[in-house]
This record gives structure tokens, C-alpha cells and sequence, in this order.
């Protein structure tokens, strides 16, 4: 078990630098000049010298090596500097401190409707399959895996916005302050990013719940005289956790993917936004600190996931 | 037809039921679903209306008409106008073009590419297989969205460049299913014979490992046909995508957002088209699956 | 010897993709107290299928018991609920079974300890504790060393005879009046395999129980059983004590069974005989006997008749499904 976590450990470190390397290098590679973004914003009338334009690159850093800069950016990055926005005129790690609670908040609480909700259902499903809750959680979930969530949400305000009145359509609350209102508002975004995962979950559940239900030892089970619900649950449910596990482990991905859709629909300013309005802007420090920091987020998520497994299956625990 | 065996002694069972012609049961155990028909019916027709669009949309689907702006669906505008006065089903119909192109494209590249790489890690172990995983983990900690978005945004927008950033954003999954497939295939006696025979490496792959690894990528190629369609419509929501003009169901999707207030149907229509061809390919990606292997039912 | 369990014409079919297949098509038999009986048949002959039809360990759908009786104790438990908790306690309680893939049939996530006394707990309603001891105990019987470290190991740190011997110990682990071995020793090497039958045989003496074994190897059985059934596509053809099948067998099956065992008493230089042709088709079977296309002495008379039900032999026990005398 120990190997098997620092083997873990080790690949999660080298993807993160992998991941370093990337963001670094295809942010250079955006188009758009920032230091021209910036001088034609600031100071829009005044002709801006060659000189004065190398002068605000060598301010930035710009002018170092490849090398030497993306050493510097992980120095900072590391001590919480992740640079400087030129359009927002704001710290960027500022600007992530402010978006990222909203993002996790969004992102946790749909993430756990969607196993607290998917999973019994996956079951329920598995263990009446051929009946008529079966039927419905299976349609409802091939549904909702194909709903564009975008679109769902658009319909939610028209809906409960627009035509009953009944939540706000538009932006963020901290619960904090008005704990109502704040509430409101997550309730629309928080059933958009909930569609996706809690179907998948369902749908894996169930399937791997049938999977496994075929096994022999579950008919070893039954001959020892246990009750169905002790086969389905002590037996059947324990081998079926892994696949299900695994699928919510991406579903934590598609949901922060999701955010950058519902944050815009429902112009919630959390780090999807952000990256959004970062990429239309060419304003690629934002866009370099979301990623990374979503990045690391994603790694550390599925790290955990990893060393779960040893927990579950003693088969991976003892090789 | 659906049904486990699981308290059943299953060879005893197996060989008391006689062997259907395989291509025989294929089409039964597909057809037999009326999803799975329903599935295939909307994809023809999403075929045919995207090969045949020119015949088929009644409007032209470029033409502005300010006059005509925001009509309500009627006999000769059946799902309405919108802000420019064009026929939204002729929209619709040229946008099957748009997702029926990244949807094909998008699936055709990251599989050729993402089961290559796949299939070469599993078979060459070793460094390759360290190299070639870590590259695709590090694809992987990026939601696929955010992922495509930032090529997109890196490559500059249009119709050619979704399809490359959306094809580079689904690789992993391909070359997570081959690499697991071709590693568990690499282990049978029939591989060990060719490397005995001393059979070149490409052949071994091509002719030995991959055709034994696609009926699940099969399946995969066909609900990730779907994904690669709303994962379009998303970008192309986020503006991102074939240039304004053209008719992408995203695209429409945030036209309507902005006038739900007065007209909440522009927003309705494509999405609804969107869920419709999504919805078949799945359907008929899961019909795939029953057919093609009955072990496979539930692996996906 | 007074009977134990009584099993009456008892019928399972399934419905498959193909059609329905009668998988045990009219089967009676019967286990007397401590008495260790055979069912021999080739693989797909029903013959599991009929153990497990009598504690109703058949998933329906797709399998479905259509008729018959299983009289144990003074009462049909067919006609039991299920899953009700009157089958639940004579599943495993009273009647246990020791299934044939000792690879697959125990739980991989959960010790070993756990799968033992989860069942001893439930039936023999004992403490934790007790029913650990209990667990070890059975270990050590079955002949596992250090039982009770060995406790708190998965199913994937047991080779496979050891995992065999396992589920010998669960089989056995709440004091069944039957146990059932389905295929015991199948899947493992021969010395293993008399290891495993002989400890089987101790245990069930031990313990008073009858032992029933199936098997498609007659001469796995010759040793252990007193009586022998012989099936073929669903039916018994032949049956009686093992004396009487291997010392004057009546049906062309099972003459054809025992010429294709191969026997030390016999002469040098005896050539093995096996049965020519496949077993039979479970759908659209004919009237006639199943075993008329591959039966060597098959005479017209055995085409116009349908398949004869069993008829019982001079001596008052043996029994064949033929109408010809050999």
C-alpha cells in the first residue's frame, strides 16, 4: 500500500510539472501582443515609442529567456504570486481568490447532490431491473446526459425567472450576506451542474451494480440464506464501488468544465468566467492561473481517488 | 433478451443454447430496442437533412429580412424568425451540417490518433508506456471543455479549429480504452505466436493486437460521437466556432438567450435538436454494445 | 434409513434468446440420512441446475421452476416464499451448497473471516466472537494452516485448492442436514481433488449430513457414493446403487459413460470408447429419447415410442429409462 501510494504520489507530481510546462508554453503561444494590449489601453492617443514598448517589456519580464521566465512564474506562483492582470489591473491571484470560492462551492455542492441522488438510484434501478423505476431512472438518465446544460439553464430562467418569478435569474450572493438570496441564486446553477453527473452516476451504478450482480460470488450469497438487502448492499454494492468511483473522479472535471458554461449563463464571476472572459481578452495571465490552478485541483482529486482504490480492493492494496 | 443468467450454472448453460448466426443476432439484438430504432431514424434523417440542406430549408439561411424579424412560428415561418428575420428551421437544418462535420471529424481524428497512441504504449511497455501515459495525464487534468476552449483560443476560432481542439481534448479517451484493451489482447497465446514467428512489430499491432480491441472503441467512437456534438454546441455557445453567419445549434442557443425575454422559442429549438442527435447516437452507441458482445453490457 | 428430502418430478425451464430450454424436464429423487448420492451427467445435462432448483437458487427471469415438489422436514419448500425468511433459513442453514469455481465464488473484498461468520452469525444466531472461533475452527478442519491469521486474508491470498477447501468450510459451517457439492474439485489438480473428496467425506460423517455431488465424472464418484443418478437433457436415465450402475448398467448411456472411464481391473490393451456424437440440443427436443441419435443399439421400436419414463429392475432399487434389456 505504501508503494502503491508513493508510486502515486510520484506520477501526480510529474504530471503537475508536465502540466506547468504546457499552460506556460501554450499561453505564449496565444496570439495577441499583451504589452501592446496594454499600452493601446492605457494610453490610447499618446505614439508609443519602440523604446518605451522594450522598456514595458523588460518591465514584465517579457525579454528573458523561455527558460528563465517559466522558472521565475513557478518561483512566483509558488509563493502566491501568479502574476499580473494588464486588463484588469488587478493581482491575478487576487482575482482567483474572489473567484474560487464560488467556484468550489458551486462545484462541491453539485458534486455531492450528485452522489447522494445517483447512487441510491443506480441501485434501486439495478436491483428492480425490468420494472418501471428501472425504466424511468434509465430515460431520465440517458436524458440528462444529453441535455446541453447551457440550454438547460436557459430554460430554467425563462421558467422559474422569467415567467413564474420565482428565483433570480442572475449573478452571486454570498450566503453570508443575505443567506435568502444567496441561496436563490445557487439554486438554478447548482441544478445545471448537477444534470450531467448525477445521470452518469446513476448510470454507472446501475450498470456495474448488473455487472456484478452476475458474479459467483453473489450466488454464494444467496446460498448462505442473507437477505436481499444484505447480498445488495454488503456483498454486490462493495465490488461495484470502484467503476463508480472512477466515473465520479471525471465527473469532478466535467463539472469545473461545466462551470465555465454556467458561470456565463448565469454571470456568476467564479473561475470558469473568468478563464472565458481571460480567452476573449487575450488577457493570459488570468488564463494561466485559472488552468493552473483547476489543473492541480483536477491531479489532487484524482490522486485521492487513486489511493481510495487500495482502500476498497484489497487486490490493489497487497500488489 | 436482456436478461442476466446469474444464479444459473453459465457453461452448462451456454452449451445448451445453440449458436445463433452472429450477424443474425447482431441485427436482432440492435433492432430489437426501440430506442436504439429511434436512435437510427434521427440520425438518418440528420443525414440527409445536412447532405441535402440546400433542398430541404425553405429559407434561404443567410437572408436577413428586418421586416420579418422575431415572427412567431406559423404555416410559412414553422419555428419562427429571429433577430435578423432568418427562418430558424432552415438554421436548424444547415446547423446538422456544422455538428454532423465536428461530430465526424472530431471522433475520426481523436481516434486514429488517441487508440495509435494507446495501442503503442500498451504494446511497447516500458518508457513508452510511462511517456506516452504521462503526456495523456496531463491532458487529462483539464476539464475537455476548458481544454478545447484554450486551443481554440490558441488556434484562433472557425469550424477547422474546433474540430482540431476538440479532437486534441478527446484523445485521452481513446487512448485510455486501447491502451487497456490492446494490453489485455497482447497477453493472448495467438500474439505470442506471431512474436514467435518473428512477425514485425507494426504487423503484430495492426493485424494481431488492434482488430481484437475494437468492439468496446466501436461503441466509444459511437457515443462519442454525441459528446464531440454538444461539446461544439458548448463552444460555439461561447462563441467560439464557425463564423458568425453559419448556422451552428450553440451559436443559436446564445442568439435566443439574449431576446428570452420576448421570444424564449429561439433558444428552444436548437437546443431540443441538439438533445435529439446526442440522445440517438447514445441510444444507438448502447444498442451497439448489446449486440456487438453481450459481456460488454455495462463495461461502458 | 428414513428420507431425508424428496424431490417430485421437478421441472426448471428458461426462456432464452433462442426459445425455452427445459433444463430439468420431470426429475424425481431422493437423499436418505447420512447417505453420500451421486448426479452424473454430462456438462449441460441440467444436472446443477436441479440442485439449485431445490432451495430456489434460480434467477427468474430468466429461469422459472414450473413444477414439482421438494419435500424436506415434513413440507415442500418449493411452495416457500423466495426470498422469504422461511427459504433463508434452509438456504445455508439446513441446506448448503459448495459451488464448483472456487476462483469466482468467493467475495474478493471482503476477508475471508467476514464471508465465514456472516453466515454462522446469521443462522446459528451466534455472538461475534463465538462465531469467530467457530470460523477458525472450521478452518482448521478443512485443514488450513494457522487458521487464525488467516482469518482477516481476501480470497486472493488463498491458492485454489486452499479457496476450495474455504467454501468446503462454509458449506459445512452451519451445521447443514445436506450439503450439495456442485463440481467440487473440477478445477483443481487430481491429488488435490481425492484430498478434497476424502475430507469431505470425513466432515459430512462427522457431522451427520448427507452429501450430494455432482459431477460429470463417474469415476470421481465410484468411491464416495452409495447410490448413483444418472441424467441426460434433463431426465434421470438410469439409476440405483453404485454397485448396480457400475456392475450391470442398464441404459446405453451409461454403459457408454463407464466404457469411457478407463479402469485398472480391466485387461491390457482395452481401447477407451467414448460416446460418439454431441449432447443433445435442450430446444425443440423430440418425444422420442434424447440419447436415440448417439445410442448404438437404438432398434426401430425406440423410434415410434416416446422417451420411456423410468422402470424399476429386479432387484427393486435400480432403475433405467430404456425399454430394452441388456
Amino acid at each position: 500500500m505504501k508503494t502503491y501510494i508513493l508510486r502515486r504520489l510520484i506520477q501526480s507530481a510529474v504530471v503537475v510539472i508536465l502540466v506547468t510546462i504546457g499552460v506556460f508554453l501554450i499561453m505564449r503561444m496565444l496570439p495577441g501582443d499583451p504589452v501592446l494590449l496594454y499600452v493601446g489601453m492605457d494610453d490610447v492617443n499618446a505614439a508609443t515609442t519602440p523604446e518605451e514598448i522594450a522598456a514595458l517589456r523588460a518591465e514584465f519580464g517579457l525579454d528573458e529567456p523561455l527558460l528563465k521566465q517559466y522558472l521565475d512564474w513557478i518561483k512566483g506562483a509558488v509563493e502566491g504570486d501568479l502574476g499580473y492582470s494588464f486588463l484588469l489591473e488587478t493581482d491575478v491571484a487576487d482575482e482567483i481568490k474572489n473567484a474560487m470560492p464560488k467556484t468550489l462551492l458551486l462545484g462541491f455542492v453539485a458534486f455531492s447532490i450528485s452522489l447522494l441522488i445517483g447512487i441510491p438510484f443506480g441501485i434501486i434501478a439495478a436491483v428492480r431491473r425490468g420494472t418501471w423505476i428501472d425504466s424511468l431512472v434509465t430515460v431520465l438518465a440517458n436524458i440528462g446526459i444529453t441535455a446541453p446544460i447551457f440550454w438547460v439553464g436557459i430554460m430554467l430562467i425563462h421558467v422559474f425567472g422569467v415567467k413564474l418569478g420565482w428565483l433570480p435569474t442572475q449573478g452571486y450572493t454570498s450566503v453570508f450576506d443575505d443567506s435568502l438570496l444567496g441561496i436563490k441564486k445557487l439554486i438554478m446553477p447548482i441544478i445545471c451542474l448537477t444534470v450531467f453527473p448525477l445521470s452518469g452516476i446513476a448510470r454507472q451504478t446501475r450498470s456495474a451494480m448488473l455487472e456484478v450482480t452476475k458474479q459467483d460470488y453473489i450466488r454464494t450469497a444467496w446460498s448462505k440464506g442473507l437477505t436481499e438487502f444484505a447480498i445488495n448492499m454488503r456483498h454486490a454494492f462493495r465490488n461495484s464501488v470502484i467503476p463508480v468511483i472512477t466515473l465520479a473522479g471525471l465527473q469532478i472535471r466535467a463539472i469545473f468544465g461545466g462551470q465555465v458554461l454556467i458561470e456565463t449563463v448565469f454571470n456568476i464571476p467564479g473561475m470558469g468566467r473568468l478563464a472565458v472572459e481571460g480567452l476573449q481578452n487575450q488577457d493570459y495571465a488570468i488564463v494561466q492561473g485559472v488552468i493552473l490552478l483547476i489543473a492541480l485541483l483536477v491531479t489532487l482529486t484524482n490522486l485521492l481517488i487513486d489511493i481510495s482504490y487500495g482502500f476498497i480492493d484489497p487486490r490493489i492494496r497487497y500488489s | 433478451m436482456d436478461k442476466a443468467i446469474p444464479l444459473e450454472n453459465k457453461t452448462e448453460f451456454d452449451e445448451s443454447v445453440p449458436r445463433v448466426s452472429s450477424l443474425k443476432r447482431f441485427r436482432r439484438v440492435l433492432l430489437s430496442r426501440k430506442l436504439v430504432v429511434f436512435g437510427l431514424i434521427i440520425i438518418v434523417t440528420s443525414i440527409i437533412a445536412a447532405v441535402f440542406s440546400p433542398l430541404l430549408a425553405p429559407y434561404d439561411p443567410y437572408a436577413f429580412s428586418l421586416k420579418d424579424k422575431f415572427l412567431s412560428p406559423s404555416l410559412s415561418h414553422p419555428l419562427g424568425t429571429d433577430a435578423l428575420g432568418r427562418d430558424v428551421l432552415s438554421r436548424l437544418i444547415y446547423g446538422t451540417r456544422t455538428s454532423l462535420i465536428v461530430g465526424i471529424g472530431v471522433v475520426g481524428i481523436a481516434s486514429l490518433v488517441g487508440m495509435s497512441l494507446g495501442l503503442v504504449a500498451a504494446y511497447f511497455g516500458g518508457k513508452v508506456y510511462t511517456m506516452i501515459m504521462r503526456f495523456i495525464d496531463t491532458l487529462m487534468t483539464l476539464p475537455m471543455l476548458m481544454l478545447a476552449l484554450a486551443i481554440a483560443s490558441l488556434l484562433g476560432g472557425g469550424l477547422r479549429n474546433v474540430v482540431v481542439a476538440l479532437s486534441i481534448a478527446m484523445i485521452p479517451a481513446y487512448a485510455r480504452m486501447m491502451c487497456g484493451q490492446a494490453l489485455s489482447v497482447k497477453e493472448n497465446d495467438y500474439v505470442r505466436a506471431a512474436e514467435a514467428e518473428g512477425a514485425s512489430n507494426i504487423r503484430i499491432m495492426a493485424q494481431h493486437i488492434a482488430p481484437n480491441c475494437f468492439p468496446p472503441l466501436i461503441v466509444m467512437m459511437t457515443m462519442q460521437l454525441g459528446h464531440a456534438i454538444l461539446s461544439e454546441a458548448a463552444l460555439s455557445f461561447l462563441g467560439i466556432g464557425v463564423a458568425p453567419p453559419a448556422a451552428a445549434w450553440g451559436a443559436m442557443v446564445n442568439d435566443g438567450y439574449k431576446y428570452l425575454h420576448t421570444t424564449p422559442y429561439l433558444s428552444f429549438f436548437p437546443g431540443i435538436a441538439i438533445m435529439l442527435l446526442v440522445f440517438a447516437f447514445n441510444m444507438v452507441g448502447d444498442g451497439l454494445r448489446d449486440a456487438l458482445d453481450p459481456r460488454l453490457r455495462g463495461t461502458l | 434409513m428414513s428420507v431425508l428430502m424428496e424431490v417430485k418430478n421437478l421441472k426448471t425451464y428458461f426462456n432464452t434468446e433462442a426459445g425455452l430450454v427445459k433444463a430439468v424436464d420431470g426429475v424425481s429423487y431422493h437423499i436418505n440420512e447420512n447417505e453420500t448420492i451421486g448426479i452424473v451427467g454430462e456438462s449441460g445435462c441440467g444436472k446443477s441446475v436441479t440442485q439449485l432448483s431445490t432451495i430456489q437458487l434460480i434467477a427468474t427471469p430468466p429461469g422459472r421452476i414450473v413444477e414439482g415438489g421438494v419435500f424436506f422436514e415434513g413440507r415442500d419448500i418449493l411452495k416457500l416464499e423466495k426470498n422469504g425468511q422461511e427459504m433463508r433459513s434452509i438456504r445455508g442453514g439446513k441446506i448448503s451448497v459448495i459451488f464448483q469455481e472456487p476462483m469466482t465464488s468467493l467475495n474478493p473484498v471482503m476477508t475471508i473471516g467476514r464471508q465465514l461468520t456472516e453466515a454462522i452469525e446469521l443462522h446459528l444466531k451466534m455472538t461475534k466472537e463465538d462465531a469467530k472461533k467457530r470460523a477458525i475452527e472450521l478452518l482448521d478442519l478443512v485443514g488450513i494452516p494457522s487458521a487464525k491469521q488467516r482469518l482477516s486474508d481476501f480470497p486472493h491470498q488463498f491458492s485454489g485448492g486452499m479457496r476450495q477447501r474455504v467454501m468446503i468450510a462454509l458449506g459445512l459451517s452451519c451445521n447443514p442436514r445436506i450439503i450439495i457439492a456442485d463440481e467440487p474439485t473440477t478445477a483443481l489438480d487430481v491429488t488435490t481433488q481425492a484430498q478434497l473428496l476424502k475430507l469431505m467425506q470425513d466432515v459430512v460423517r462427522e457431522f451427520k449430513a448427507s452429501l450430494v455431488i455432482v459431477t460429470h465424472n463417474l469415476g470421481v464418484v465410484a468411491r464416495y457414493v452409495e447410490r448413483i443418478y444418472v441424467m441426460y437433457a434433463g431426465r434421470i436415465i438410469e439409476s440405483g446403487s453404485c454397485k448396480d450402475i457400475f456392475a450391470h448398467p442398464r441404459h446405453p448411456y451409461t454403459m457408454g459413460l463407464l466404457r469411457a472411464v478407463p479402469r485398472l481391473n480391466e485387461p491390457k490393451g482395452k481401447k477407451l470408447v467414448p460416446i460418439v456424437g454431441l449432447p443433445p440440443n435442450l430446444l425443440n427436443m423430440p418425444d422420442t429419447c434424447a440419447f436415440l441419435p448417439r445410442c448404438p443399439y437404438a432398434v426401430e421400436k425406440c423410434r415410434q415410442i416416446p422417451w420411456p419414463e423410468l422402470r424399476t429392475l429386479e432387484n427393486g432399487v435400480h432403475q433405467t429409462a430404456c425399454h430394452l434389456d441388456f
